[in-house]
């Protein structure tokens, strides 16, 4: 894959410094495909990176010298599972040079191959599935953009809700849905007429945004409000809520790779609600063992793991998707908010 | 002012899509069954707190701290002085000229202590005349207190971010002040509290300590994280809501929410202008519920109407977040009007009277206005 631009300033701050390893009960884990998992430490201003097989922290990734002030987020994918982008928002931009950007990683090698600039606040990303866009929210400007993968330049901003957050491009690279917190609301961007066609009401603070596998459905978790909206794309309206309990506090959620599970990280009960796609009812709330606050969630491609970042505890939760528990949890950088599964080339 | 509300067309229902709300878990909702009193007990818990500011510190003052000690002297006073007025016009009196001595005396850099002892005696005596018993002592009630606390403006986790971001270090105080009286009145709800929801209120109530050792600001704020204080703030109101059986974030159910303020700021449109105070405090409720939770949406839908709304509160109320610009050119341009008006008796009252016409007038039009929202959202 092509990226976009060289490293940079701070191209040369990789670091190859292991993090500590809270090592709990931990079956082998026999996998095909090696994959790395990526936890944006968003206090810590950092990027811890684990060897999904060992279970081990091999890497953290410096992303700031200003702690606090400059925070890792938001983490998207490539299609190909070789390269994970991160979000950086600057909470000062007027202090030192702006470090609002979005970067690139080589899961190969853990090096940061690309950053551009990416002003406003961003908070949350996504990656288009043909892999050459990536759409931000823009929460400081309550704002969602479109970056061109290849040369890092904003093609399109379009006002959204206040307090921007989740962002999802769909299946069919037609649509992207940014979430907003302050206004409840899924703002739906047509791509190609490069315009906002809808707002439409959601749960109580909204944050994080997922398509279905097929497009039909984007299902939208709502901190406050204690649920996830699902959408039917098409009609672009909320056909049903799915309520997980006011004290839930649900965060990111993951689909299943076939797509017939939602994984959602409840950060208010420290636990992982598994929830039927096909009813849409909630089949597991998995908490034993479970880090403190989980808000970030991330599924293997294999869709046998999946990894929850616990920014309480300062940790990721491994959850075994056959048993349904935790069989593993792994010390983090300061504050994990999200985590996302890089695919190791062979 | 007198201009019809006109709501445009993206507020009608083709493209505000409703969502669906999560079934009711809690058995109280206290800011839909006791939105004035809450508001109420808000303006007097906040004099409350100026009061501890003002002897947590030593004369002389610095002046923000001066500004923040007047302030409750304007909103938080008004948010009750109308029904206490009404109940015990004598202490109303009392109070609000305690209020202005411990101002003065902040003003003037003298030792406050004798006068912030006294306001604060007349200070309990108006709470047990504004606030009835029963909901002193109604945990649901006194939840609503605390996370009002810890969210609203000023409160703990704003008044840190406040602090850090805004660079505005005596927003810190204000934070920590808060923090110390939700101890308190956790306190008094947690008998409920399961073991574990005590650990992990005491877990987040220590995680804010730590944010909040003392009273004083930080010499610095470089490097420290704005938002570190609205985490363990929003898991604690989690906790509280649980503890408490209340649902205390009006906010889940837009529509019925939207209902809610048109049916009060009806019910305080009746009461211009014979008992335009006691109208008022329900319009601070109204304030307090329409901006934390449906200025956003109508400002994305129907600016027109945030825009509108705006304007409407401000002839009828000025609220604790306008106090440092609205409220100060205000309060310099009726000085300057009442002394043109000095030599002109007749004059003065004619402007009073206009003044009434214009809040009842005002809460007319917002009233229409809540009215088409309620409609749009289908509360």
């Amino acid at each position: 894959m092509r990226l976009f631009m060289r490293p940079g300033r701070i191209g040369a701050m990789l670091l190859g410094v292991a993090g500590s390893v809270l090592a709990l009960a931990m079956p082998a884990m026999a996998q095909e495909e090696t994959y790395r998992v990526y936890v944006a430490n968003e206090f810590g201003a950092d990027i811890s990176v684990i060897d999904s097989a060992s279970g081990e922290v091999i890497q953290t990734i410096k992303i700031s010298d200003r702690p606090g002030e400059v925070r890792p987020r938001g983490m998207a994918v490539s299609p190909d599972g070789k390269t994970i982008y991160v979000s950086v928002s600057d909470f000062y931009p007027q202090r030192e040079t702006p470090e609002d950007k979005i970067l690139a990683i080589d899961v190969d090698t853990n090096e940061m191959v690309g950053q551009f600039r990416a002003g406003g606040n961003p908070e949350r990303i996504a990656v288009s599935p043909d892999g050459t866009q990536i759409w931000a929210s823009l929460e400081a400007i309550a704002s969602g953009a479109g970056y061109d993968v290849a040369t890092g330049n904003q093609f399109a901003i379009h006002k959204v809700g206040v307090e921007a957050e989740g962002v999802a491009v769909s299946p069919d690279n037609k649509w992207a849905y940014i979430t907003a917190e302050a206004t409840h609301t899924v703002s739906i961007i047509d791509i190609a007429a490069n315009k906002v066609v809808k707002h439409l009401l959601v749960g109580n603070r909204p944050r994080v945004v997922e398509f279905s596998l097929d497009g039909t459905r984007a299902y939208v978790s709502a901190e406050i409000g204690g649920t996830i909206s699902v959408i039917d794309t098409e009609k672009q309206a909320v056909i049903q809520t799915i309520n997980l309990g006011l004290d839930s506090r649900p965060v990111e959620l993951a689909v299943a790779p076939d797509g017939k599970r939602i994984y959602v990280a409840g950060g208010g009960t420290s636990a992982v609600y598994v929830i039927d796609t096909e009813t849409n009812a909630v089949v597991e709330i998995i908490t034993e063992q479970m880090g403190r606050r989980p808000w970030g969630i991330a599924i293997t491609p294999d869709g046998k793991r999946v990894f929850t970042a616990n920014g309480l505890s300062d940790s990721v939760s491994v959850i075994d998707t056959d048993s349904l528990t935790v069989i593993n949890n792994i010390a983090v950088g300061r504050g994990a908010h999200s985590a996302e599964v890089g695919v190791v080339p062979q | 002012m007198n201009k019809p509300l006109t709501l445009i067309a993206a507020l009608a229902l083709g493209s505000v899509a409703l969502p669906g709300v999560a079934t009711a878990q809690y058995a109280h909702a206290p800011f839909f069954d006791h939105p004035v009193e809450l508001s109420q007990a808000y303006g007097l818990e906040t004099i409350a707190l100026k009061l501890d500011l003002a002897s947590a510190f030593a004369a002389p003052y610095e002046d923000e701290l001066i500004e923040g000690i007047e302030g409750m002297t304007g909103a938080p006073l008004a948010r009750f002085a109308g029904t206490l007025a009404e109940k015990n016009a004598d202490l109303a009196d009392a109070l609000s000229a305690a209020l202005a001595e411990v101002a003065e005396a902040a003003e003037e850099g003298e030792d406050a202590s004798e006068a912030i002892a006294e306001a604060r005696e007349l200070l309990d005596q108006a709470y047990a005349a504004v606030i009835p018993q029963a909901l002193r002592n109604d945990p649901a009630f006194v939840g609503g207190i605390i996370i009002t606390l810890l969210l609203a403006e000023e409160g703990v986790a704003e008044g840190y971010e406040e602090a850090v971001e805004g660079q505005e270090p005596w927003e810190y105080p204000n934070g920590w002040v808060a923090l110390q009286r939700v101890n308190v009145l956790w306190d008094e709800v947690k008998g409920a509290a399961t073991e574990q929801h005590l650990a992990d209120a005491q877990e987040m109530l220590d995680l804010l300590a730590t944010l909040y050792p003392q009273a004083t600001p930080p010499e610095s704020v470089a490097g420290l994280n704005p938002e570190e204080a609205e985490s363990p703030s929003q898991r604690l109101g989690g906790i509280v809501e649980t503890v408490v059986d209340a649902d205390l974030y009006p906010g889940r159910d837009l529509p019925r929410l939207s209902g809610h303020i048109a049916e009060l700021t009806e019910a305080a449109c009746a009461l211009y202008p014979d008992r335009d105070e006691v109208a008022a405090e329900t319009i601070y409720a109204v304030h307090d519920l329409y901006a934390a939770h449906l200025a956003d949406v109508a400002g994305l839908f129907a600016p027109e109407l945030q825009e509108e709304a705006d304007e409407l509160f401000g002839a009828m109320i000025v609220a604790e977040d306008d106090d440092d610009d609205e409220a100060g050119e205000g309060a310099d341009d009726q000085s300057a009007a009442t002394a043109e008006a000095d030599d002109d008796a007749d004059a003065e009252q004619d402007q009073d009277d206009d003044a009434q016409v214009s809040a009842a007038q005002a809460c007319t039009e917002l009233s229409e206005a809540f009215t088409q929202l309620r409609t749009a959202l289908g509360g």
